[in-house]
């Protein structure tokens, strides 16, 4: 079979896939739905979890926070409503149960830096892509008039100054994307904070689920991370993280 | 309008009466303190700013060897925000003036207190000679002042007993420290040799970068070494803190108080050499919880509490006592952890613990707390670690639990409440605040993780680059041809001569001689083309043969070269031809000439 039919057969198979898929994950998602109308939550959250497998979507990430906080599991349904607000910041329920679920919970939420603040207005992949396409186009605007020897025109300098602004601009948002993957949320209750990384250290606080963390580094089974209450170590499995591993 | 006067008098003494209710009484004053502050400004004795302003000017000592330094001091009586002392001083230019330091000091004469101003300069000559700072005048007070002329002289030999410079000396208990580590520090006045004792007033540490404990300061007279042997000398002790990391200097500088034993006052500014201070931060990778800046060598007592038998809401006092020797006033309290159970307030200070028997003094904290589940049975462990410099470390002071019996109570503080919602909170979701279901997935994401931190991310932003470079090596390269097109007109030829080159072939192949010769001469036309320039049938055999050495033009290749040239003449202009045939035998020697001009191209 000659080599570009095969390409194509190739590119379709993962077209028919992709769309598979997604198709499987709106499936779950409406069989999450009926679930949770229903009084299923238990199902209704391994269906948004399905969901979740073939499409990353928000309203499912939203869906699925309020089946863990009806099964009573709040540290899984604030992480899950994080992740809501982290695929689209825009998402105007995810951030008004967030704020319920953290006075519920007496929990204040993380002191974000102002990089992070600034990085929480738009999605994190549109500011790499802001970056990314404003630094070529300054670049391209001052290059190519040269190389092609086309005369140089005022708008091209404007456009190449404009980009390079909204470049420069968009650099604090993207080390707020960096900075924030650190942050996780403490999913079980009484989470010990503990003095070292090891399963008989002294306790020097407990952790509520709900309570957000900021991880500093790894060793073994725990994270060494920082709570508005102290620094220390808690176990890795008793937190999640915003962008999962 | 009228005015019904018995009523106004009337109001006017209730109105008194309301603003003295004890009218019998002596009026007290409305702020004792306020009235005693008053008191003790008006017996101050006024400033007298209104005396001429004169200046006064001495080198200290007037007599010094090459090189040595001597202090030109400069004295005004004015303040010292008032003097705009120039920013160079006129001197010889054998004699190096550097500005050192100032100081202001006041002094009671005649009922009046007088404001003096002190400018140090660091006067040092290379070579002998008697230099002279001339008058120069200085604005004080916006009006000219006239510094008068002053005198240095400078000897290779100097009559014994010869006394240096006057300066105060500091030593301190360490030169290598951490951040947040405080030492001790003294500063020294040697007596004079005529053995006079003078105290300093006013003492000053300059540098930046550690804050020094005026309040603790002591001053004593006691014996310093000096030149091998014991002298009296006044003693200024204090306790220095550094607060930033790195090479901190450290110097001091105070006026002469006057002769304790007799003698007349003098206030002379002095200032000592400065001393430097390693000063390292503290280890951040080993920092333990709890850490709220306290260095040093501290212990904590166990903590104490009002009561062990506690009812949930109400409130309880927990004690604790960190003992130190330094810094009490300046440590910050452990903050409480939040932990479920418990409400905790933050610290407050109880003052500062006086030390007994074996006991240091120490710094006392007190928090509030309040159980709000009766399944507490012991208040939470607080998290507190030090800085111990002397084993560079930090070591782990956590307050302890105290064990405590809570038992439930009949009403439900707010506490209480909340920590109830807490536990509730599935059942009360109607009551209040989360979102509907969504009905649709919303806005899709391919993954949770980042685009910057995928594998390929950096490749795909790669790209572009690699497309200006090679939009730039490509424009670079095009440039280059334009500036030299015989590099275009040779490559043309190679391409053009490879071309007649595989057509020579095909005709010798067939046999076909007239076709040959044709191949040969246009060959040789273009690999001798970029040579000129010229079109290559423009080309002549001369032109071709040109080209060629002398030993090859005159030898076979030139002879070949010929051959074909007349035979193609021939084809071309005579009558009649031959076929040429036997030419077909020199494809060899035409192809070694061939290669011989591709080469040269």
């Amino acid at each position: 079979m000659n080599f570009k039919i095969k390409k194509y057969l190739v590119l379709i198979l993962m077209l028919i896939s992709a769309h598979d898929c997604l198709a499987a994950g709106e499936v779950h998602f409406r069989e999450g739905v009926a679930d949770y109308e229903a009084g299923q939550y238990e199902p209704a959250v391994q269906a948004f979890r399905n969901s979740l497998a073939g499409q990353t979507a928000s309203g499912t990430l939203l869906n699925l926070g309020l089946a863990e906080w009806r099964c009573g599991r709040p540290g899984e349904a604030i992480v899950a409503w994080e992740q809501a607000a982290w695929v689209n910041p825009l998402n105007q329920d995810a951030r008004n149960n967030l704020l319920y679920a953290r006075e519920t919970m007496l929990v204040n939420p993380l002191d974000l830096t102002w990089c992070e603040q600034s990085s929480t207005w738009l999605p994190a992949g549109f500011w790499t892509w802001i970056a990314g396409g404003s630094l070529w186009l300054a670049v391209g605007m001052v290059t190519l008039p040269v190389f092609f020897r086309m005369r140089k025109k005022d708008w091209h300098q404007s456009l190449a100054a404009m980009a390079l602004g909204i470049f420069l601009l968009s650099i604090p948002p993207n080390i707020g994307v960096f900075t924030r993957v650190e942050i996780g949320i403490v999913t079980e209750k009484n989470t010990p904070l503990r003095l070292t990384p090891t399963q008989s250290a002294e306790v020097v606080a407990s952790l509520s689920a709900g309570e957000p963390i900021r991880r500093l580094r790894e060793r073994g089974d725990y994270f060494f991370v920082h709570t508005q209450y102290g620094s220390g170590w808690v176990g890795r499995r008793q937190v999640e993280f915003l962008c999962p591993e | 309008m009228r005015i019904n006067f018995s009523h106004l008098i009337l109001w006017l003494a209730i109105l008194r009466l309301a603003q003295f209710p004890g009218a019998r009484a002596q009026t007290p004053p409305a702020n004792p303190a306020a009235e005693q502050l008053i008191q003790i400004m008006r017996s101050q004795p006024a400033m007298d700013i209104s005396a001429p302003v004169t200046a006064t000017v001495s080198f200290d000592p007037p007599l010094v060897r090459p090189g040595e330094k001597s202090i030109y001091r400069v004295t005004f009586n004015a303040a010292e925000v008032s003097i705009r002392q120039p920013e160079q001083i006129p001197a010889p230019p054998q004699l190096k003036l550097h500005r050192s330091i100032s100081g202001q000091n006041m002094q009671t004469a005649d009922g009046a207190m007088k404001m003096f101003s002190t400018f140090n300069y660091d006067a040092t000559a290379t070579e002998p000679g008697v230099f002279t700072v001339p008058e120069f005048t200085v604005e004080v007070y916006g009006q000219p002042v006239v510094v008068p002329a002053a005198q240095l002289e400078v000897r290779n030999e100097l009559p014994e007993p010869h006394e240096p410079v006057r300066q105060l000396l500091v030593e301190t208990s360490a030169t290598n420290v951490y951040v947040g580590e405080s030492f001790n520090v003294t500063v020294r006045l040697p007596a004079t040799p005529a053995n006079g004792i003078e105290g300093v007033a006013q003492m000053q540490f300059n540098g930046s970068g550690f804050i020094v404990k005026k309040n603790a300061a002591r001053q004593s007279f006691q014996p310093a070494g000096k030149n091998g042997g014991k002298v009296a000398a006044f003693n200024y002790e204090t306790s220095v803190t550094p607060i930033t990391a790195g090479p901190l200097k450290l110097s001091a500088q105070g006026f002469t108080a006057g002769m304790q034993f007799g003698g007349p006052p003098k206030y002379l500014l002095l200032e000592s050499e400065p001393v430097t201070i390693n000063v390292r931060p503290l280890p951040t990778e080993s920092e333990l919880p709890g850490f709220t800046g306290a260095v040093g060598n501290y212990t904590c007592d166990l903590p104490g509490i009002t009561t062990n038998m506690l009812r949930m809401g109400e409130p309880v006092q927990l004690t604790v006592v960190i003992r130190g020797q330094q810094n009490l006033n300046r440590i910050n309290p452990p903050v409480p952890p939040h932990v479920q159970g418990w409400q905790i307030f933050p610290a407050v200070r109880g003052g500062v613990v006086a030390g007994a028997g074996t006991n240091r003094p120490g710094a006392s904290f007190k928090y509030t707390m309040i159980p709000v589940s009766d399944e507490a049975r012991a208040t939470p462990a607080i998290p507190f670690s030090c800085f111990d410099p002397a084993r560079g470390r930090y070591v782990d002071l956590t307050i302890p639990p105290v064990p405590v019996t809570v038992i439930a109570g009949e009403t439900l503080t707010n506490a209480e409440a909340a920590q109830l919602l807490s536990e509730g909170a599935p059942d009360l979701e109607k009551k209040a605040g989360l979102s509907r279901l969504a009905k649709t997935p919303g806005y899709t994401a391919g993954s949770l993780v980042p685009l910057q931190l995928h594998a390929w991310f950096p490749l795909v932003q790669v790209l572009p680059a690699l497309g200006f470079c090679g939009l730039w090596l490509w424009d670079r390269r095009r440039r280059h041809l334009e500036q030299h097109p015989e590099i275009v007109r040779r490559r043309l030829a190679r391409r053009a001569l490879r071309r007649e080159l595989r057509s020579l072939e095909h005709a010798a192949a067939a046999g076909d001689a007239a076709g040959f010769i044709r191949c040969a001469i246009n060959a040789l036309q273009i690999a001798s083309a970029p040579h000129y320039p010229a079109a290559p049938r423009a080309l002549v055999c001369g032109d071709v043969l040109q080209i060629l050495t002398v030993a090859e033009r005159e030898g076979k290749a030139g002879e070949t070269v010929r051959r074909f040239f007349a035979a193609a003449d021939a084809a071309a202009f005579a009558s009649a031809t031959g076929n040429n045939v036997e030419l077909l035998a020199e494809k060899s020697a035409l192809k070694e000439i061939l290669a011989k001009l591709e080469a040269r191209l």
